[in-house]
């Protein structure tokens, strides 16, 4: 047992490492405070292998607003070095209960028409999956039908929502066992996979977004969307936008890598996490408590997309 | 006549209000100033690292990546078909699938709940029916006790190997010896299941599938048909491009991400203000605008 002398002094050194400004360290990510100053709350150089809970560092900094019911939202202002610049997190945590979700397949003539201004009675709503070309690159199922087959990959995740409204989350690209319930008397009423997976298991940082090399590129910035469930079957979802001054940056395809946006959703108390396709993909919208739609428009339209109305 | 005072009054007017005009061009200017020095106090930010997925999209590297969006989308699929092509089809099945779905929207419903109701039915028939047979298994069975005739052993003989047969087949997994099996063992007790299923179907008037529905699914499995030979010749595209553009499909992929951001980014006004694409890269990406146009406009 800690004493209460022993556990003064470690809260004193947690909090002067977390006052302390985003040093010279290698980098680092850390909330922006009204004072000015930073709070971090990860390093590149001490990253956790595995996040077990949320960072208190990060996550007592959130100021959640209400949205629909089951639904809250909130902004944190955020910055890093060696690159990282000033970014606002768009954050949303969502009670599967409470809401319905939906796959919406948009494709006109040959081209993805979906964006965010097609989800205007949407409590929630997202771009889904990733995109290689034009379609989703991976599982796709829609109100029980599969549209499109497995992608594989190890460092792939899939979502999938039951007709009981539950969420499943599998890590990885074996969805064999789901796959036989999408027909008649299935109750695999949507599915769809992305990647990379960001945490695996129980919050574990997959190897490679630890050691850097092989398919994920570790340095390259970008705005990013990631989607998780965490310890209490709650789907968070982090948005990034450039916030800088210039006109019309926030939809600027410049942010987090991808061992960030781990770390980021490992700090929000994410179990499992996938990226979504982000860059100018990457859009986002909310409901707030007034029915008011607060928008995070991206720049390209896409094929799939993940929605929340109110009630089951 | 006007009175003086009144010329001077128009007089001043009028010149404040060309003084006021020719202010308002050094108001612009002076906001365009104040955006830019906004821009130019930014903290400077590092330049785009490249490294052997990112290449810098200079004259030479746009050159190839724009090869390879030819060569993309000229790629054919199964059947001979672009994926554009049978991603329009796909679309176009879709359209008409929901077209249909949607003027019988209650049609559905209602035959669902039918159909629902009916299959329970069904499966409470076939278990009465199923117990009726066991009865009469079992009194057969009964009755066969006492004297012997050549009619009864072979009977008891058949039974006994169909059954043998049956047990054998299901420990090794063997549905289709199983099933030949349990028809035998249907034989012999003058079992058809194919009958007992139509005569409970008929007791529980199980709706038939409307015109309308049929095709409407049939149009709808069509389209995921072509949406997956669709994403196929993507990503036999997305190979081919690679080639010849000669980059690894990793290059490629970012190549045209990139490139197709700066489009989008383009047409919103801002080319990323420096944190995405260098000075070169901006050059090379205007300079071949209308081409990259062609295939992310």
């Amino acid at each position: 047992m800690i004493g209460r002398k022993a556990g003064s002094f470690i809260a004193v050194a947690l909090f002067a490492a977390a006052a302390a400004p985003v040093g010279h360290e290698g980098p680092g990510l850390a909330v922006r405070l009204p004072s000015g100053e930073s709070r971090l709350f990860w390093r590149a150089s001490r990253a956790p292998i595995q996040w077990t809970a949320a960072d208190a560092r990060l996550i007592e900094l959130v100021t959640w607003h209400p949205g629909q019911p089951g639904i809250e939202w909130a902004t944190l202002p955020i910055t890093g070095q060696a690159g990282a610049p000033a970014l606002t997190l768009v954050l949303v945590r969502i009670d599967p209960q409470a809401v319905s979700f939906h796959l919406e397949w948009d494709i006109e003539r040959d081209r993805p028409a979906w964006t965010v201004d097609r989800a205007d009675d949407a409590a929630l709503a997202l771009n889904a999956g990733m995109f290689v070309e034009r379609l989703p690159w991976g599982w796709v199922v829609m109100d029980g039908r599969e549209r499109l087959a497995p992608g594989h990959g190890p460092l792939s995740s899939a979502l999938i929502g039951l007709t009981d409204g539950r969420l499943v989350w599998i890590d990885g690209d074996d969805v064999a066992r789901w796959r036989g319930r999408t027909k008649g008397g299935g109750n695999v009423r949507f599915a769809f996979q992305s990647y990379p997976t960001l945490l695996t298991g129980d919050g574990e940082v997959p190897a490679p977004l630890r050691n850097g090399g092989g398919a994920i590129n570790g340095t390259h910035r970008d705005a990013r969307l990631a989607l998780g469930l965490d310890r209490h079957g709650r789907l968070l979802v982090a948005l990034t936008r450039l916030d800088v001054p210039i006109p019309g940056a926030d939809r600027v395809p410049f942010g987090l890598t991808v061992p960030e946006m781990a770390a980021v959703m490992g700090a929000l108390g994410a179990q499992h996490a996938m990226l979504l396709d982000g860059g100018i993909s990457a859009q986002l919208t909310i409901a707030d408590s007034t029915g008011h739609a607060r928008v995070w428009k991206g720049l390209r339209k896409v094929p799939l997309a993940l929605v929340a109305r109110g009630g089951r | 006549m006007p009175r003086p005072s009144l010329v001077l009054a128009l007089t001043a007017f009028a010149l404040s209000a060309s003084v006021a005009q020719a202010q308002i061009p050094n108001i612009r200017r002076k906001a365009r100033d104040a955006a830019r020095q906004a821009i130019s106090d930014q903290p400077r930010r590092p330049p785009p690292k490249f490294d052997n997925t990112m290449l810098e999209l200079n004259p030479q590297v746009v050159a190839r990546l724009i090869k390879g969006l030819d060569a993309r989308s000229a790629m054919r699929g199964a059947g001979g078909q672009t994926a554009a092509a049978l991603r329009q089809r796909s679309s176009a099945a879709s359209d008409e699938a929901a077209s249909i779905n949607n003027q019988h929207s209650d049609d559905r419903a209602d035959w669902v709940n039918a159909n629902g109701a009916a299959e329970n039915c069904v499966s409470e028939e076939l278990n009465n029916v199923e117990q009726r047979h066991a009865q009469e298994m079992q009194q057969r069975f009964m009755g066969m006790t006492g004297v012997n005739t050549p009619e009864k052993t072979k009977f008891m003989q058949d039974w006994t190997t169909a059954g043998q047969e049956a047990q054998q087949a299901a420990a090794a997994n063997d549905t289709a010896g199983l099933r030949r099996a349990q028809e035998k063992l249907n034989k012999l007790m003058g079992v058809d299941p194919r009958a007992d299923s139509a005569k409970a179907r008929a007791t529980c008037h199980v709706p038939a599938v409307p015109a309308w529905m049929r095709r409407a699914d049939s149009l709808a499995a069509v389209s995921d048909t072509l949406a997956v030979r669709a994403r196929a010749a993507e990503g036999a595209g997305n190979a081919a491009a690679a080639r010849a553009a000669e980059m690894t499909p990793e290059q490629f992929a970012m190549a045209a991400e990139r490139a197709e951001g700066f489009v989008a980014l383009q047409a919103a006004g801002n080319v990323g203000s420096g944190y995405v694409f260098t000075q070169i890269e901006e050059q090379a990406l205007t300079a071949r605008l209308v081409d990259l146009k062609k295939y992310f406009g």
